[in-house]
C-alpha cells in the first residue's frame, strides 16, 4: 500500500512539473509584459491564403507574401511566405493569445498518466485580429500592399483563411488587390443524362467546374442532392475529357421503378477545393425525369417543350405546357407545383389555385399554397372553406398535424377582409398552438393586419381617445409606415400632451425625417457625460457595459486629438487615459467562447486539458475598437506607418468619428496619393456626410483604377437605387456580378 | 469519514461541481456574469429561430430603448432579441440579454402590457437574481453534498425547494423595481398590472397550480402588489423621464409638396401591399432583380403620399410617392429633410411632350407588351430624357411599369411578377 501511495505521489509532482513546464513554455513564447494582455495579441500563428493573377485568375506560383509586423515588413523569418503551385501560401502573425494555467481540480480528478497527457491544464486560445497588412512581391508583377481581411478565423485550431489577392501583370493597367469574395473556382453547369430515363436506367448526372489556372487536381470535392435519393451524395471525377479550364464530375444513379414522383430536381455544389470558393455561389440545378410507360413518354415531349419555355422564361406558355400534363388525373407532382408556379406569375391565379389543391393529398404544403393563391384571387370566403373545417372537425391540439400554419395565416387574413375581426383575433390566439407558426409570411401578414385592424376599430369606436390615437400610430410605426404613424401620434399628443412615452415615439418616427432632438454638446461635456455612465467611484458597482465604455473611450480618444492639435500639453495624458478606456471596453466586448473541457477515462481521469476558444468580439464597433487600438499602438512605435494610418482611417469611420477619420486619410493620402483604397475610404466618409455626389465621384475614381473592385460597384448601385436611378443601378450590380458571380 | 469530508471538500473545488463554468461560483464580479449571460443568450438564439417579424423587432426595439433609457443604472449591455416561439414568455439572462417569445407580443397588443414584462425582465438583470440565486444554490448544493457524503441521507429535494422559493422571492423584486422602471419610462400607470391580467386571462383567470409550487406568486397578489407600488411611488411624486416635445412640420415630413392636382394614376396603382418584380439584364449578359412594394399612404388633405420600398440586392430603400392621374413624382430619401420632389414619369398621348433638357418626356404611340408577367395590350410608350441618357418605358393600365428600356447600354427592365391587393 506505501509503495502505492508513493508511487501516486512521485506521479503527480512529475506531472506537476511537466505541467508547470509547460505552461512556463507558452507564457514565453508571448510577449506579455509589454502588454495589456487582456486584450492585446502576443502569440503567434498561421495565416493561410492564396494569390492569383486578375488577368487569367489563375494561381500565381512563387510570390512572396511578407506579413507585417511590429518592426514592419520583412524579408525573410516566419512572417513570410511564398506560394505554392496553387497560389497558397502561410505566413505566421501575432493572432492573439494562447495561454495555459495548471488547475489543481483537474489534477484531482486526472491520473499521473493522464497528468502526462495535460489533463491538469487549462488551455485559453483567442483571436483577436481580424484583418493583416500584407505585402506580395512576384516577378512579372505589380506589388500589393495593403490590408487584407480573414475570411475566417478559427480560434481553436488557432488560424486565420484570407481573403484571396490578386496580382495585375506588370505590362497591364490596374492596381493589385485583395479581392473580398472572389471566387477561382465555380460550378458553371449540370446535365442529365439521358434526358428521360426508364426503370432499369442509369442516369448519369454531370456537373461542369470551371477553374482559373492550373489545373487542380483531386482536391476538388462536389456534392450533389435529389429527392430520389434523399441524402448530399459526394460526386466522382468524371471519366470524361473536361475542357480546358474545366472539370468534369459524375454521379450515377440507377432507376429503380419505385419512384413515386417522375421528374426531381437535382442540386449541386462545391464542399471541398484548395481554390478559393465560396460555398452560396455556383449551386445550380437540373431536372431528372423517368418514364415508366408509353403515357409517360407522350407527356415527356409536352414537358420538354414546358421546361424550354421556363428556361426562356415564357411563363404563359409554360402555363399552356403544363396545363396539358395536369389534365391527366393522376398527373406528376412535379408538373403540377410547374404549372401552379407559372400560372401565379401571371397572375391566373384560379389555374394555380386548382393545382394547389389537387396536391393537398400528397403534402400538407399544398394545403398552405391554395390557401395563398385563392388568398390572392381575393377568393376570401374559398380560403375560409378550405381551412375553417379542419379546425372545425380536429382537435385543437392534432391542428399542426391537419393544416399548416401558413394556411391558417391566409385563413386569418381572409376573416379580417371579410370584416370578421373578433374570429380573427380568437384565430390569433389560436395560432399559439403551431409551434413555429411566426415564421410564416402569412402569419407575420396577419398580425400585422388583426393588429392595425383593432386599432382602427377602437378609434371608429372613440375617435378623439388619446389612447386609441397612440396605439394607432405606434402599429404604424412598427409596419414601418413613418409618415401616417406622425399624424396619429401628434393628434394622441393633442388630446393629451402629458404622454411621454408617445413622445419619445415621436421623437423615434422623427428621426426617420433626419430630425434628430439631441443637442450637440461641447466634447469635454461630452465625456463627463460618457464617464458618469461608468458608475465609477467608491463603494460603486463598476459599469460592465461595453457599450458605454466605448462610447467614452472614443469620445476620449476625440478629445486627446483635439487637445493635441491645439499643443495642450494634457494631450498626452488624455490619450493615455483613453487606451485605457479603449482596452477596458475591449476586455468587455469578447464573444463568447467555445469550450472543450478535454477528454475523461473512468481509469486514467482527465487525459487532455479542457480548451477554450474566443474567435474575435462580440461587437462591431469591438472590431472598430480594436482596429483603432492596434493602430494607435503602430503609430506610437512608427509614426510614419502609412498602413497604421490607413487602418486609423478605416476604423475611426466605422466609430463614426468622421472628422479625425478624414485626418488620418488625408494623411495616408499624402504618402499614397493614388491608391484606390483610400479613395473607398474617403467614398464611405461622404456617404456619412449624405454628400452623394462626392462619394460618387470618389467611388469612379476607385472603379477607373480597378474595375474588379470588390465594393466599389455595389455601392455605386446603392447610391443610384437611393437616387432613384434603378436602371443605373442595375447596370452597377451586373458589373459586380460579371466578377464575382453573386452578389 | 475524515477522508470523505476531504475528498467532499476537494470535489467541490473542481470544475465538476461548478457547473462547467470557471468560477462562477467564486467570483462576483458582473464581468463574469455577462459572459455567462452572452453564453446563455446567444445559445439559446442558435437553438431558436431569430423573429422574422419586422413588426414585431421594430415594437420591442421601441419598447426597450425607452425602459433602457429610464434604469437609473446601466452595468450591463443590455441587448433584446425576439424568437419566433410561441410560448407566451419573455427571459432575462445575467448580464442584461432579453429574449422575447413572439407568443407574447401576439397576445399583447398593447405597448404597456409589453413594456411591463419587459420592465420585470430588466428588474432580474439589474438586480442581480441570477448571480444571487446561483450563490445561494452553491451553498445548499454544497450542504446537500456534504450531507449525502457523511451521513448518507438523500437531501435532493430540499435543493428544489429552495430554488423555487427563491425565484418567488425575486419575482416579487423583480415586480416592485419593474413598476417604477414602467412608470419613469413614462407608461400608462393606469396600465401597469395589465400585462399580468392578461397572462391571468390565458391561465383561464384562475390560478390553478398551487401556491407554493409556483415560481411566481398568483395572479392576483401580483397585480395588487403592483398597483399598490405604482400608487405608492405616483404619490411619493414620481416623475417620469421627461422628453422634449417634438416639432415636427408638414414639410419636415413631406418636403415641398409638388403643387398639382393630386389623384390616384390611373396608370400605376399604388395601393398599400401592391408588389412588382422586375428582371434586369444587360447586353453583356449580366442579370439581376428587384422588387418595389407599396408600403403605406398618408392622406395630407386632397393629396395621398405614398411609402415606397424598393428592395435590390437584399437592401431595401424607401421613397415616397405622389401622382395627378397621368404624373407620378418621386421623393427619394425621406430622411433626408433636403430632398426634393421628382418628376418620375409623365404618361403623356402620343405626340405630346413635356420638360426639357435633363428631364423630359415625350408620348409615343401605344404598343402591346410581352413580359415574363403576361401580355399587356394598350400600353402607353414614352421616350424619356433623364440626365444624359434616354429610355423607352411602357405602362400598362391597372399595372404599371412593364418594360424599361436603356436605349445607349440597351440594359432592359422586365416585369416578372405582380399583386395588387
Amino acid at each position: 500500500m506505501k509503495a502505492v501511495r508513493a508511487f501516486l505521489f512521485v506521479g503527480m509532482c512529475l506531472a506537476s512539473t511537466l505541467a508547470l513546464a509547460q505552461v512556463k513554455k507558452e507564457e514565453q513564447k508571448s510577449d506579455a509584459d509589454k502588454k495589456d494582455t487582456r486584450v492585446e495579441p502576443t502569440s503567434w500563428g498561421p495565416a493561410f491564403g492564396r494569390v492569383y493573377d486578375t488577368k487569367t485568375g489563375g494561381p500565381v506560383a512563387g510570390a512572396t507574401v511578407s506579413v507585417e509586423t511590429e518592426t514592419g515588413f520583412v524579408d525573410k523569418g516566419r512572417s513570410v511566405g511564398v506560394t505554392d503551385a496553387f497560389g497558397g501560401y502561410k505566413a505566421e502573425a501575432i493572432l492573439g493569445r494562447i495561454s495555459s494555467n495548471f488547475d489543481i481540480g483537474r489534477a484531482l480528478l486526472s491520473s499521473p498518466l493522464g497528468l502526462l497527457f495535460g489533463g491538469g491544464t487549462n488551455t485559453t486560445k483567442r483571436i483577436d485580429v481580424a484583418q493583416l497588412c500584407i505585402r506580395v512581391t512576384a516577378p512579372g508583377y505589380k506589388p500589393f500592399e495593403g490590408v487584407v481581411a480573414a475570411r475566417n478565423a478559427d480560434a481553436g485550431r488557432f488560424r486565420l483563411d484570407m481573403e484571396p489577392i490578386l496580382l495585375v501583370p506588370e505590362q497591364d493597367n490596374g492596381i493589385s488587390f485583395s479581392a473580398t469574395h472572389w471566387s477561382a473556382m465555380r460550378v458553371v453547369g449540370v446535365t442529365v443524362t439521358p434526358s428521360v430515363a426508364k426503370k432499369g436506367d442509369k442516369v448519369k448526372i454531370q456537373a461542369t467546374v470551371s477553374y482559373f489556372g492550373k489545373d487542380p487536381g483531386k482536391n476538388v470535392e462536389l456534392m450533389a442532392y435529389c429527392g430520389y435519393w434523399g441524402k448530399d451524395r459526394k460526386m466522382g471525377v468524371s471519366k470524361d475529357k473536361p475542357q480546358a479550364g474545366q472539370l468534369l464530375f459524375d454521379y450515377e444513379y440507377k432507376v429503380s421503378g419505385k419512384e413515386k414522383t417522375k421528374a426531381e430536381p437535382v442540386f449541386i455544389w462545391i464542399s471541398k477545393s484548395n481554390l478559393d470558393w465560396t460555398g452560396d455561389d455556383g449551386e445550380h440545378d437540373a431536372v431528372i425525369q423517368l418514364s415508366f410507360d408509353a403515357k409517360d413518354d407522350g407527356n415527356i415531349a409536352i414537358r420538354q417543350e414546358g421546361l424550354a419555355h421556363l428556361e426562356a422564361k415564357e411563363h404563359q406558355k409554360v402555363v399552356q405546357c403544363f396545363k396539358q400534363l395536369g389534365s391527366d388525373p393522376s398527373a406528376n407532382l412535379f408538373d403540377l407545383v410547374t404549372l401552379a408556379d407559372s400560372a401565379e406569375k401571371v397572375g391566373d391565379y384560379s389555374t394555380a389555385a386548382d393545382a394547389w389543391k389537387r396536391m393537398t393529398k400528397d403534402t400538407a404544403y399544398a394545403t398552405d399554397q391554395a390557401a395563398r393563391v385563392m388568398y390572392l384571387a381575393k377568393e376570401y370566403a374559398s380560403v375560409s372553406d378550405l381551412v375553417k373545417p379542419v379546425l372545425t372537425k380536429n382537435k385543437e391540439k392534432d391542428w399542426p398535424k391537419k393544416v399548416p400554419a401558413g394556411a391558417v395565416g391566409y385563413y386569418g387574413l381572409s376573416l379580417l377582409k371579410l370584416n370578421q375581426i373578433e374570429d380573427a383575433s380568437k384565430l390569433n390566439e389560436s395560432l399559439l398552438n403551431w409551434p413555429l407558426s411566426g415564421l410564416e409570411e402569412s402569419v407575420i401578414d396577419f398580425r400585422g393586419a388583426l393588429r392595425l385592424a383593432e386599432v382602427e376599430a377602437a378609434i371608429a369606436k372613440e375617435p378623439r381617445s388619446s389612447n386609441a390615437l397612440a396605439d394607432y400610430g405606434r402599429a404604424l410605426l412598427d409596419l414601418g409606415r413613418y409618415e401616417e404613424a406622425i399624424s396619429k401620434l401628434q393628434a394622441s399628443l393633442e388630446v393629451n400632451p402629458e404622454q411621454p412615452a408617445v413622445k419619445r415615439d415621436l421623437a423615434w418616427a422623427a428621426l426617420q425625417f433626419g430630425k434628430a432632438t439631441t443637442v450637440q454638446v461641447p466634447l469635454t461635456t461630452a465625456v463627463e457625460e460618457a464617464k458618469a455612465q461608468l458608475n465609477l467611484g467608491d463603494k460603486k458597482q463598476r459599469s460592465k457595459d461595453f457599450f458605454a465604455w466605448n462610447q467614452y473611450a472614443v469620445l476620449l480618444y476625440a478629445l486627446a486629438r483635439e487637445k493635441s492639435a491645439a499643443s495642450d500639453p494634457t494631450a498626452v495624458e488624455t490619450m493615455k487615459e483613453a487606451i485605457d478606456a479603449l482596452q477596458e471596453a475591449l476586455s468587455l466586448g469578447r464573444v463568447g467562447a467555445k469550450s472543450n473541457g478535454g477528454r475523461y477515462n473512468y481509469f486514467y481521469g482527465y487525459v487532455s486539458g479542457s480548451q477554450v476558444a474566443i474567435s474575435g468580439f462580440a461587437y462591431p464597433e469591438a472590431n472598430a475598437s480594436f482596429a483603432l487600438l492596434m493602430s494607435i499602438r503602430r503609430l506610437q512605435a512608427k509614426p510614419d506607418d502609412a498602413l497604421a494610418m490607413f487602418c486609423q482611417a478605416a476604423a475611426l469611420i466605422d466609430l463614426n468619428q468622421l472628422t479625425l477619420a478624414d485626418r488620418a486619410l488625408q494623411q495616408y493620402l499624402s504618402v499614397r496619393p493614388s491608391d484606390p483604397e483610400a479613395h473607398f475610404l474617403a467614398a464611405l466618409i461622404a456617404l456619412r456626410v449624405e454628400d452623394n455626389e462626392a462619394a460618387k465621384t470618389q467611388l469612379q475614381t476607385v472603379i477607373d483604377a480597378n474595375g474588379m473592385h470588390p465594393r466599389a460597384n455595389l455601392y455605386m448601385g446603392h447610391i443610384l437605387a437611393e437616387e432613384g436611378d434603378v436602371a443605373g443601378a442595375a447596370e452597377r450590380q451586373a458589373a459586380h456580378m460579371k466578377t464575382y458571380g453573386r452578389m | 469519514m475524515l477522508t470523505s469530508a476531504v475528498v467532499a471538500a476537494l470535489a467541490l473545488t473542481s470544475p465538476a461541481f461548478r457547473g462547467g463554468q470557471e468560477n462562477v461560483f467564486g467570483r462576483t464580479d458582473t464581468q463574469k456574469e455577462i459572459e455567462l449571460g452572452r453564453q446563455g443568450y446567444e445559445q439559446m438564439l442558435r437553438e431558436n429561430y431569430i423573429s422574422q417579424n419586422d413588426q414585431y423587432v421594430r415594437r420591442v426595439g421601441r419598447i426597450f430603448n425607452q425602459l433602457h433609457a429610464a434604469l437609473p443604472e446601466k452595468l450591463y449591455p443590455y441587448q433584446y432579441a425576439v424568437i419566433a416561439d410561441n410560448d407566451v414568455n419573455a427571459c432575462c439572462f445575467p448580464g442584461g440579454f432579453i429574449i422575447v417569445n413572439e407568443g407574447l407580443l401576439a397576445v399583447m397588443p398593447d405597448d404597456d402590457e409589453v413594456a411591463f414584462v419587459l420592465a420585470h425582465e430588466l428588474g432580474h438583470g439589474a438586480r442581480r437574481h441570477y448571480m444571487r440565486e446561483m450563490k445561494k444554490m452553491q451553498s445548499v448544493v454544497a450542504i446537500d453534498f456534504a450531507l449525502s457524503t457523511l451521513l448518507g441521507i438523500n437531501t435532493g429535494n430540499s435543493t428544489a425547494l429552495a430554488g423555487i422559493s427563491f425565484t418567488r422571492e425575486h419575482e416579487g423584486e423583480a415586480d416592485a423595481f419593474g413598476t417604477e422602471l414602467y412608470l419613469r419610462a413614462g407608461f400608462d400607470p393606469k396600465e401597469v398590472s395589465n400585462g399580468i391580467r392578461v397572462l391571468q386571462r390565458l391561465d383561464g383567470g384562475s390560478d390553478r397550480v398551487p401556491e407554493y409550487l409556483r415560481t411566481h406568486p398568483s395572479h392576483d397578489k401580483r397585480i395588487a402588489a403592483i398597483e399598490e407600488r405604482s400608487k405608492t411611488l405616483l404619490e411619493s411624486g414620481l416623475v417620469p423621464n421627461s422628453e422634449a416635445d417634438v416639432k415636427l412640420h408638414l414639410s419636415d415630413v413631406f418636403g415641398v409638396l409638388p403643387t398639382v392636382a393630386p389623384q390616384p394614376s390611373r396608370w400605376n396603382p399604388h395601393s398599400p401591399g401592391a408588389y412588382w418584380k422586375y428582371a434586369v439584364s444587360s447586353p453583356e449578359g449580366g442579370t439581376s432583380t428587384y422588387e418595389i412594394k407599396a408600403v403605406g399612404v398618408a392622406e395630407i388633405g386632397a393629396a395621398a403620399v405614398w411609402r415606397m420600398e424598393l428592395i435590390m440586392s437584399g437592401v431595401a430603400y424607401n421613397y415616397q410617392l405622389t401622382t395627378d392621374g397621368d404624373r407620378v413624382w418621386r421623393r427619394n430619401t425621406p430622411n433626408n429633410p433636403k430632398s426634393q420632389w421628382i418628376l418620375e414619369s409623365s404618361l403623356l398621348p402620343s405626340g405630346e411632350s413635356e420638360g426639357s433638357g435633363d428631364r423630359a418626356f415625350a408620348g409615343m404611340p401605344t404598343e402591346d407588351v410581352t413580359t415574363p408577367a403576361g401580355t399587356f395590350t394598350q400600353c402607353v410608350k414614352i421616350r424619356h430624357q433623364d440626365k444624359k441618357r434616354l429610355f423607352t418605358a411602357w405602362f400598362a393600365p391597372g399595372i404599371g411599369l412593364v418594360k424599361r428600356v436603356n436605349e445607349a447600354s440597351g440594359t432592359t427592365e422586365t416585369l416578372v411578377e405582380y399583386r395588387h391587393p
